[in-house]
C-alpha cells in the first residue's frame, strides 16, 4: 500500500478533526451561550455515545457487507453495562467485555 | 473555588490520577487499533502518526476499516470529519468554562478533546478556569497512552493472526459502555440516550453508514431538549 497516500489521508484527517475541536473554543470561550443552546449541548454526549454503541453491539457486518444480528456482543453488553454502572468504571467494561467475547468464541465457536 | 489554587505539582498529580481510568481503557483499545491498522497495510510510522495527529478512537477505527477496504482518500477524510464532528459540540459545551485560558493554550487543549477527556473535563467543568495544569496533565497523559497502545499493537500485529479469539474487536464497545455510564446521569439523558441508540441503529441498518451518528445525535439531543422543556413547563 502507498504509504505517502496514507500520510496525506492522515493529514487530511488531522485537519478535519482538529478544526471542529479548535474553532468553538476560540470563538466562544467565556461567552454565555443562549440557555437553550447550552441545554442542547449538555445532551450531546448522551446522544452521540449510544448512537455509536448500539449499532456496534447489535449488528455485525458480514464478508460481503451484509448485516447480521450480533448475539455475542449484545449479551456481553448486557452483562457489562450494569457492572460498569455499579462500579462507575471506564476500564471494567473494556477488560471484562473483551474477556467475555473471547470466552464466548472459545466455548461456542461459530 | 475561592480557596488558594493547588500547586502545579499537585495539579499534575491530580491530572495523572484522573486520567488513570482513561489510560486503562486506551491501552487495550489503542492496541486493537494498532493491530488492525498494521493488518490493513499501514506502516508503523503512519499508525503512530495517526494516533498523534488525529487522536480519535472511533474515527481512527473507521478510517482503518475504509483504507483496508480500498476506499478513496476523500471518502476517508469526509467520513472522519462527520464521525468527529461531535467534538465540535463538546468543545462548544466546554467553552463557557474556559474564559481565562489564553488562545494558544486553548489550541493546545482543543487538540486533545475526545469523548473520554471531555467526559472527565466536563465532570469538573467549574474548575476548568483555575486548574489549567490539571486539565492539560489529564489530556496529555490520555493522549500519550493512546499513542503507546497503538504503537504496541502495530508491533504485536505480526504475532496475532486474528483479533477475534482475543475479543479485541469488543474493546471500542467496552469503552463506550463505560463512557455512557459516566455521562448519562439524569432522566432526560436516559431518554435521549435510548432515542439516539434506537435511531442510530435504524439509520445504520437502512444503509446510512456514514451519516447515522451525526443524524441520530442531532435528532436525539433535540428530542431530549423538547422533553426537558416539556417537563419544566
Amino acid at each position: 500500500m502507498d504509504q505517502t497516500l496514507i500520510l496525506w489521508i492522515i493529514i487530511g484527517m488531522w485537519a478535519v478533526s482538529f478544526l471542529p475541536r479548535m474553532l468553538p473554543l476560540q470563538l466562544l470561550s467565556g461567552r454565555q451561550l443562549h440557555p437553550l443552546v447550552a441545554a442542547w449541548l449538555k445532551l450531546v454526549p448522551a446522544a452521540v455515545l449510544p448512537a455509536i454503541l448500539v449499532p456496534l453491539v447489535l449488528l455485525e457486518k458480514g464478508e460481503g457487507g451484509e448485516l447480521h444480528f450480533n448475539a455475542l456482543f449484545l449479551i456481553t453488553t448486557l452483562i457489562c453495562f450494569p457492572l460498569a454502572a455499579k462500579y462507575k468504571s471506564l476500564s471494567l467494561p473494556v477488560v471484562l467485555g473483551m474477556a467475555l467475547v473471547a470466552a464466548g468464541r472459545w466455548f461456542f465457536p461459530a | 473555588m475561592t480557596n488558594a489554587l493547588p500547586s502545579s505539582g499537585r495539579q499534575i498529580a491530580n491530572g495523572l490520577q484522573r486520567s488513570f481510568p482513561i489510560v486503562l481503557s486506551y491501552i487495550p483499545v489503542g492496541f486493537t487499533y494498532g493491530v488492525l491498522a498494521h493488518k490493513a497495510g499501514i506502516s508503523d510510522i503512519n499508525v503512530i502518526l495517526m494516533s498523534i495527529l488525529v487522536f480519535a478512537g472511533s474515527g481512527e477505527f473507521i478510517a482503518v476499516g475504509m483504507i483496508a477496504g480500498g476506499a478513496g482518500a476523500l471518502a476517508v477524510i469526509l467520513t472522519t470529519f462527520i464521525v468527529n464532528l461531535r467534538h465540535l459540540l463538546m468543545a462548544a459545551s466546554l467553552s463557557p468554562w474556559m474564559a481565562k485560558w489564553s488562545r494558544p493554550l486553548l489550541v493546545f487543549f482543543s487538540a486533545d478533546i475526545t469523548d473520554e477527556t471531555f467526559a472527565m473535563n466536563s465532570a469538573k467543568a467549574v474548575e476548568l478556569n483555575d486548574c489549567k495544569v490539571e486539565a492539560l496533565s489529564l489530556n496529555i497523559t490520555a493522549h500519550s497512552s493512546w499513542v503507546v497502545g497503538g504503537a504496541l499493537g502495530a508491533v504485536a500485529s505480526g504475532l496475532i493472526s486474528d483479533v477475534r479469539p482475543f475479543g479485541l474487536d469488543f474493546a471500542l464497545a467496552g469503552m463506550f459502555i463505560g463512557l455512557i455510564v459516566l455521562q448519562v446521569d439524569s432522566k432526560v439523558k436516559v431518554i435521549t440516550a435510548i432515542c439516539a441508540g434506537l435511531l442510530g441503529t435504524v439509520l445504520y441498518a437502512c444503509g446510512l453508514q456514514q451519516f447515522y451518528i451525526i443524524i441520530a445525535t442531532v435528532v436525539a439531543a433535540t428530542f431530549g431538549l423538547g422533553i426537558e422543556l416539556w417537563i419544566k413547563r
